[in-house]
């Protein structure tokens, strides 16, 4: 239903075509050149820089339909009349039902599982209709105050960009299926503004993995989006804060405890959308024609009890918040209604995005938790700012369960490198806390519930690594010269009852043979023959104990036994590795697996 | 396909040709894009003016509350720091002043220089009534170092003087001092200011630089009898007795004395016809100044301390002020007026003062 039908190209590997020989005045250095330069690599690199620009494009334009039709819908103040917060979300989401249940029905949801859907099960297809309705529907519900971001959208729409030009270029197998989380990052860089948040998000969320190529076209890809993304909205960061100073240890015990504030915030942020998702999802089909209207009478409620707040992205709520406008008890009301506002409106169906709302909670509750400890320990210099955006990155860490891209997002959001030591202490805390309070991270959670089986990135991190180490087994056996004869080398193992030797053939390397092997040689060949003339040239591959047991694994097809030598110096072995020996080390391993 | 179908020459020019759309396609996206961009930003240049204007008609209605609303909104179009500053004082006015300082130390952070925001950090700093006020000083001295969008010398010499009135109020002499001294170096020319900054430079205690400067201002307003009082009162305590008798007698011709100044006035011509010390003197006019100023402590003594040992030391003074001792000891003069000036002292709180008496104090001080 997928994947595009034709292939025939998947596997095309420019060869230089006889044809081109036709045209006679064409050296052959030219034509080679003129066919490099669209090899499928170099295509790739400059299909990431042109998705970045596309992308970021398209998030721009994406953006100024959220902001504008924001002014239509909610009005041009901050704060919205009570009729416009009660009747824009409640019309735009009668709208947005019909919308995905007849037009785009893959809009639903943020986008960031469906991007590792099309990376990990549909080869990289993503359709185009995803994009256009992702932009319609998203914008939208967001624009009409719907408690959700542009960020994941952006990122779907970056991801649809690039499956399509992908497509169009017909990439093999292989790259397709990289081509959406290149333009996922473009996506999100140009949502956020943010290209290092990008990078990480998409490495650290959808791949899951570094490799040069994938990581440079990813870059490159996020810098173009950025750039674009900052051509047309400036490049000044997202929150504005003063450095932050700090004079003693408490300082550090002040964002530690809101680091593990917002780990528990994460962990019942996620569970209420995990267990509300599962039942809005059982109910009749046709409650999702009112799903979303439902969420908006909510959402209406909320602003008439007097927290219009709550509605929307909430960036500019986020940055009053950082100006220490509210008291901490209103902030933490609002941390606790933007968690139902999300809740209602992302477990209603509606498209829409959880980042902006995770950093607009953790804002809030950071700024709270501040606010409190201000007054308890009211010589502590961090402002409320600081406390929001440390809070931030605390909700992003434990809820969104990226604990790297947590810590870059803060600091390129507001340019400040003077929070880095407390951001990375709160953000540890909430991470470990939500991920022993919540072991499956909430993308995961909503994968699962879709009937899909993703791998989880976290699961990935986490993987016990088996090295050499773990595997390899003592040297006990005979060592000898190579300069030494087939007769002394028989003597020797026959003396240590040795079925293998290993013989130190400098400087050549190391080299394996067997009892049965020299006396093979022994009858066939004078006994006084020194061992390097009767063994095969060929020396066997030396690994370090530090490497990883796939390394071991990939050579001992050829050597029965390899040797394994120290790192400070080649002629000191320190182990031995066979077959059986890995085999061995992965069932030890298998108990651990299922525990 | 089996791979040896495909033709890769046209496998080539399809990819080419695919590129060349793709490319086509970002080229055309891209310039919708800037149309799309180009409109929103006006439209939110309007909606941002809009909300500005009204913002700045509230805050000028003395609405500040309203006035921070209407600029919080403005700040949804146009996250301008001109408009994040307005904001800030509204929020001053208003008394959020939590809310203020914060949005003026982010913006101070993003342009330290800035003197407007020190300016109004100052402000606020004095308002919330900081611990101590070194931190409103600290930001006078960095707005006095900062640029100004406009008039730098006017802001600069108004900040000056709030920062040595905040001083005085604190008795930083000293520092005052030094505030004034460096607003002498861009002296205003709006009289008034320059009166003010002559009273203050008096606070401070430099009576000196306080005359100079209204000694400039009344060459420029010669019929400003309050100025010309308080340059005569400053003459008078600075030991000019016979100038300062004459500046309150020319400013009694420009404007009513108060009782301040005709007891000043009274004091100066006491002084001057008291002290020995004028120039010009000969031995026998000081011998005679001398006499009557014994002879004033002596009724002075007798009314308030019959009893006290000053009253025969006076006496014997008395003839310590002989022409011929004064000729012998011309040092005899000092000590005549230091004694004099200790009973004056002695004897202060006794009620029914005279001039006399705080004249033959300011003599005493000008030893």
């Amino acid at each position: 239903m997928i994947p595009p039908a034709e292939r025939e190209l998947e596997s095309e590997a420019v060869a230089l075509p006889a044809a081109s020989a036709g045209s006679s005045a064409e050296s052959p250095r030219w034509a080679i050149w003129r066919y490099s330069i669209f090899s499928e690599e170099r295509v790739f690199l400059l299909l990431a820089i042109v998705i970045g620009f596309i992308s970021g494009a398209a998030v721009v334009c994406f953006r100024i339909a959220i902001e504008w039709l924001r002014v239509v819908m909610l009005g041009s103040a901050l704060a919205p009349s009570h009729a416009r917060a009660f009747l824009s979300p409640l019309i735009a989401g009668l709208i947005v039902a019909v919308l995905v249940i007849h037009f785009f029905p893959r809009t639903s949801g943020s986008g960031v599982n469906q991007t590792k859907a099309a990376l990990y099960i549909y080869d990289g297809y993503i359709g185009f209709r995803v994009a256009v309705g992702k932009f319609i529907v998203s914008s939208l519900a967001i624009g009409s105050g719907f408690s959700l971001g542009p960020e994941d959208p952006g990122l779907q729409i970056g991801a649809t960009i690039a499956s399509v030009c992908g497509r169009s270029l017909r990439l093999s197998r292989e790259r397709l299926r990289l081509i959406a989380p290149i333009g996922a990052a473009a996506g999100l860089a140009a949502a956020f503004s943010a290209p290092v948040s990008a990078v990480l998000f998409v490495i650290e969320e959808v791949i899951g993995q570094w490799s040069a190529e994938v990581f440079g076209a990813i870059v490159l890809s996020a810098t173009t989006a950025a750039f674009v993304a900052r051509w047309f909205f400036g490049s000044e960061p997202l929150f504005r804060i003063p450095p932050v100073e700090f004079r003693g240890v408490e300082e550090l015990l002040a964002y530690a405890a809101l680091g593990i504030i917002g780990g528990l915030a994460s962990v019942v942020f996620a569970r209420l959308i995990a267990s509300l998702r599962l039942r809005a999802k059982n109910l009749p089909h046709w409650t999702r024609y009112f799903q979303p209207a439902a969420a908006a009478l909510i959402l209406g409620l909320i602003a008439w009890l007097g927290f219009p707040q709550v509605m929307g992205a909430g960036y500019e709520i986020i940055d009053q918040a950082m100006h220490d406008r509210f008291t901490w008890e209103t902030l933490g009301i609002l941390a606790g209604l933007k968690i139902v506002a999300t809740t209602v409106s992302f477990v209603s169906g509606t498209p829409g995005g959880m980042f902006a709302p995770t950093l607009f909670i953790g804002a809030m509750l950071g700024a709270s938790v501040g606010g409190v400890e201000r007054m308890l320990i009211p010589h502590l210099t961090g402002t409320i700012g600081t406390y929001a955006l440390v809070g931030m990155g605390v909700l992003f860490a434990g809820f969104l369960r990226a604990p790297m891209t947590s810590v870059f997002m803060v600091l390129e959001v507001s340019g400040n490198y003077s929070i880095i030591v407390p951001v990375m202490i709160a953000n540890t805390l909430s991470y470990l806390i939500s991920r022993s309070l919540q072991p499956v991270p909430i993308f995961e959670l909503l994968t699962l519930q879709d009937g899909l089986e993703l791998p989880s990135m976290e699961e990935q991190r986490e993987q016990p690594v088996l090295r050499v180490e773990d595997a390899m087994r003592p040297a006990k056996l005979p060592v000898l010269s190579s300069s030494a004869t087939i007769a002394e080398a028989i003597s020797v193992a026959e003396a240590a009852g040795a079925e293998d030797l290993m013989v130190d053939d400098r400087p050549n390397g190391w080299a394996a043979t067997t009892l049965f092997d020299l006396r093979k040689s022994a009858e066939e060949q004078p006994r006084t023959e020194p061992l390097y003339r009767v063994l095969s040239p060929q020396r066997a591959p030396h690994l370090h104990p530090d490497h990883r047991l796939e390394v071991a694994l990939y050579h001992v097809k050829d050597w029965r036994l390899l040797p394994v030598i120290h790192r400070a110096d080649k002629y000191k072995l320190v182990g031995i590795i066979a077959l059986e020996d890995i085999l061995e080390a992965y069932d030890r391993l298998q108990p651990r697996h299922g525990e | 396909m089996p791979n040896a179908t495909v033709n890769p020459h046209a496998a080539h020019w399809r990819r080419r040709l695919a590129m060349l759309l793709i490319l086509g396609a970002a080229v055309a996206l891209f310039t919708a894009t800037q149309f799309a961009s180009t409109a929103w930003i006006n439209k939110r240049q309007q909606l941002a003016q809009q909300w500005v204007h009204a913002g700045d008609r509230e805050a000028a209605e003395s609405h500040p509350q309203q006035a921070v609303i209407s600029y919080r909104n403005a700040l949804l179009y146009n996250d301008d720091s001109a408009v994040r500053f307005r904001m800030s004082l509204a929020m001053i006015a208003a008394g959020d002043s939590s809310e203020a300082e914060a949005y003026l130390l982010s913006l101070l952070s993003e342009e330290p220089g800035n003197a407007d925001y020190n300016l109004a950090l100052a402000h606020l700093s004095q308002r919330q009534k900081s611990p101590s006020d070194d931190k409103a000083v600290s930001y006078y001295r960095a707005a006095l170092l900062g640029h100004w969008e406009s008039a730098p010398v006017q802001h600069r010499v108004a900040t000056n003087l709030e920062l040595a009135r905040l001083l005085l109020a604190h008795r930083a002499f000293t520092d005052a001092r030094a505030a004034l001294l460096s607003l002498t170096a861009e002296m205003p020319k709006d009289t008034a200011t320059q009166i003010e900054i002559a009273h203050l430079f008096l606070q401070a205690g430099d009576r000196h630089e306080a005359a100079i400067i209204a000694q400039q201002v009344l060459k420029q307003t010669p019929h400003n009898g309050d100025l010309r009082a308080f340059y005569a009162s400053l003459l008078l305590h600075s030991g000019e007795f016979k100038r300062a008798r004459q500046e309150f007698q020319l400013a009694s011709e420009h404007t009513s004395l108060t009782p301040e100044m005709q007891s000043e006035y009274d004091i100066a011509r006491s002084a001057e016809t008291l002290d020995p010390y004028a120039r010009g003197l000969r031995v026998m006019e000081q011998s005679v100044r001398l006499q009557s100023i014994l002879r004033w402590l002596q009724q002075r003594l007798t009314m308030c301390a019959p009893t006290s040992p000053d009253l025969p030391q006076a006496q014997q003074w008395m003839q310590a002020a002989s022409v011929r001792n004064l000729r012998d000891h011309p040092e005899a003069v000092d000590q005549i007026v230091k004694f004099a000036a200790s009973v004056e002292q002695t004897v202060s709180a006794c009620p029914l003062r005279a001039p006399e008496d705080a004249a033959i104090q300011l003599i005493g001080n000008q030893q």
